[in-house]
């Protein structure tokens, strides 16, 4: 028996894209002198290894490659180059329930999804207790699952799926779905599987999950794998990546700025080489909020940790610094530089700016810039939050920011992961201050 | 191929089976419809060309076997021609599944051929009972309807594997085969015997692929005639070109048909 689970040796998936369907069947009667078609390579050249009992993260932005990927190693599709192998039996979340017949009865479904997969009506019957157990439909197993509801579809598929014990599981975004005590469920049954010494590839947006899960961590950009190895620092490159994805302007190239010079800033600020050439990046102008008024401008931005260096992630407690370079369109007195947090519902977490914390801000002439920088320490629960940097004016005394000048919008997410440690420091969505005091004489 | 379809033929069955017991789900009478709906035909023609129109056919008996020869070709061909059709839109139709699930791309087209086929075997049973109570003749013969039947759906899975697969790409194929199909079923001598034809065309018709098929129900069922063995070689061998056609195209566009769908 061998030690490898799936083995992957330069793995590519081109889709070729036809402005017409009928210009493949030029190329066709051409016999392939004639090429009509844009090939768009959805994977190229991907090769890794996972080993019996590991699990793996695949981690990458929309349209990385993730799911071509899943789709070539279950069989939906197939491969332009390259060869893979899985060892055993696999079974796909991607498949999910899409080979239920509504008109078939819960249990005549699991028995026919099963046999689909490679499974035997006996392996189905000694599980199907636990499978049963799993679903909590109760009675309405033996009705069509069309009259099911989508919390009880989801809920079979997942429990059929949990319970086949096949040698490789594909795990996919799909457990996202059904509340909060099915999904604890799941990722219960997925650790036990673990222990168990399933091999598991989980793909997920939730880097909390990659980070917590998985042995080992691949990273897909563009169809390429571009980092491999430990679940964090592949993580980390991700949102470097995402962070770079926006940051990349290609037009624009005007607007690339000289910092001023290191002895030119007014306080000593220590701004570190990196971030210094992160900054004269241009921005992308699908960035910038229409809503601003202009009168100054986000020119440059970037996250770092408290050291300096690039990130976009920090352990709930931890602090990033937020950079920013702004320039004054108009003369401006009364600049107020702040930044929003959001979590994934939507929910303004926490904003502030400099000037609800009583900095005054130099005033600005046409043209001049300013470097400005705020570290903040996240005390927030882990998760993903987003950011809304914006610069702004004060109007006449009033308390309230009134003018929007400038605002970043669709930068990727901060990630606030857990702090390591054996009790959880806090429950809920922020870490107040808390002083705590006793006394045994009462 | 062969192999494959082997393989899944507990899914196969299964679903041409709830294909069927489904397709008029909802309804009070349900399955009752499939023999409702051929049967309701057969009567229809029967009443017809026997009491209406009553037609002299050279070459056929009484009046009522007018009726029954062109049942004996009509049923057939309606069987033939779904599963052609709904075999060119298999893929299409289930693309759900062949997105995401690694079942062979055949297992579909097959799944169409068996449901056509399955209600094929009860609108020619009706006939023969009707022609039974009807008093035409009992044949022998009639032993070889269903291995007729059944080379003639092997036909019509290799046409609907082919046109199916080039539909994946170009879905304009399942139009055209729409009126393709219209045109062919009156190139073949089904509501007309060969013998009205003129002489060139009565030659030209032994190319139909379809004619041996329809001869050899017509010979069968109404005189009570065993193939000779010119129809059965061309039978099998149109059968085997139109499933040799079919594989050999799904093997060279097989790696796209999921990047279509």
């Amino acid at each position: 028996m061998t030690d490898v689970a799936i083995h992957v040796q330069d793995l590519s998936k081109r889709f070729k894209l036809y402005g017409n369907p009928w210009d493949r069947v030029l190329e066709w009667v051409s016999g392939g002198r004639l090429v009509r078609h844009d090939d768009f390579w959805a994977l190229r050249d991907v090769s890794f290894t996972v080993r019996r009992g590991e699990c793996l993260g695949v981690i990458g932005v929309n349209g990385a490659g993730k799911t071509t990927l899943l789709k070539i190693l279950s069989g939906a599709l197939w491969p332009t180059g390259g060869v893979f192998r899985v060892h055993g039996r696999l079974a796909s979340l991607l498949e999910l329930g899409t080979g239920f017949n509504p008109e078939l009865t819960g249990r005549a479904n699991v028995f026919q999804s099963a046999r689909l997969l490679g499974f035997s009506r006996a392996d189905v019957q000694g599980r199907l207790r636990a499978i049963l157990d799993f679903a909590d439909v109760g009675d309405f197993i033996d009705q069509p699952v069309k009259r099911y509801s989508s919390g009880m579809f989801v809920r079979l598929a997942f429990a059929l799926f949990a319970h086949l014990e096949p040698d490789v599981y594909i795990v996919d975004e799909a457990l996202a779905v059904g509340d909060i005590f099915f999904q604890q469920k799941c990722f219960r049954r997925l650790r036990e599987l673990r222990r168990q010494g399933c091999t598991i590839l989980l793909v997920s947006h939730d880097m909390e999950a990659v980070t917590h899960l998985c042995d080992r961590a691949i990273l897909l950009s563009g169809g390429k794998l571009t980092a491999e190895g430990d679940p964090p620092s592949v993580v980390h490159d991700y949102f470097a990546l995402m962070g770079q994805r926006f940051m990349a302007g290609t037009a624009e190239t005007d607007r690339a700025v000289q910092l001023p010079a290191g002895a030119a800033s007014p306080s000593a600020l220590d701004v570190p080489e990196p971030v210094r050439a992160q900054l004269q990046q241009p921005l992308t102008s699908a960035a910038h909020a229409e809503s601003g008024g202009g009168a100054a401008t986000i020119v440059g931005f970037a996250v770092t940790d408290a050291e300096g260096r690039p990130s976009w992630a920090v352990a709930s407690g931890g602090s990033l610094r937020f950079w920013y370079l702004a320039e004054a369109r108009s003369a401006i007195a009364d600049l107020n530089v702040g930044i929003h947090f959001y979590d994934r519902r939507g929910i303004l977490v926490f904003a502030v700016g400099t000037a609800n914390l009583g900095h005054a801000l130099p005033a600005l002439a046409p043209g001049e810039r300013l470097l400005c920088t705020m570290s903040v320490t996240l005390e927030l629960q882990p998760g993903e939050y987003t950011l809304l940097p914006q610069v702004g004016g004060l109007t006449g005394g009033s308390p309230e920011p009134g003018v929007l000048h400038d605002r970043l919008q669709g930068l990727p997410p901060v990630l606030v992961t857990a702090r390591p440690g054996p009790v959880t420091p806090f429950y809920g969505l922020v870490n107040l201050p808390v002083q705590v005091a006793w006394t045994t004489e009462v | 191929m062969i192999v494959n379809i082997w393989r899944y033929r507990a899914f196969i069955v299964r679903n041409a089976v709830s294909d069927l017991r489904y397709r008029y789900a909802g309804s009070a009478l349900g399955v009752v419809w499939h023999v409702m709906n051929p049967l309701a035909q057969i009567l229809i023609y029967t009443i017809v060309f026997s009491q209406l129109m009553t037609v002299r056919v050279p070459g056929l008996s009484g009046t009522a076997s007018f009726a029954l020869y062109v049942c004996a070709g009509l049923l057939p061909w309606v069987g033939f021609s779904e599963c052609v059709l709904r075999g060119a839109g298999a893929f299409v139709e289930n693309a759900t599944y062949l997105k995401k699930l690694p079942i062979p791309e055949q297992v579909f087209v097959a799944q169409t051929a068996v449901s056509a086929t399955l209600s094929l075997a009860i609108s020619m049973t009706l006939l023969l009972l009707v022609a039974l109570f009807t008093g035409a003749p009992v044949w022998p013969a009639w032993v070889v309807v269903p291995l007729v039947l059944i080379l003639l759906q092997g036909f019509g899975f290799g046409l609907g594997l082919f046109f199916g697969t080039l539909n994946a790409f170009i879905r304009d194929v399942g139009q055209m085969l729409v009126i393709g199909l219209q045109f062919w079923m009156w190139a073949t001598p089904i509501v007309y015997v060969v013998d009205i034809l003129p002489a060139p065309l009565r030659h030209l018709v032994r190319f139909n692929p379809a004619y041996p098929f329809i001869d050899a129900l017509h010979r069968a069922v109404l005189d009570g005639q065993w193939p000779d063995p010119a129809h059965w070689l061309t039978m099998i061998a149109w059968t085997l070109a139109a499933t040799a056609a079919s594989y050999w195209v799904l093997l060279r566009l097989r790696p796209e048909i999921r990047d279509v769908l």
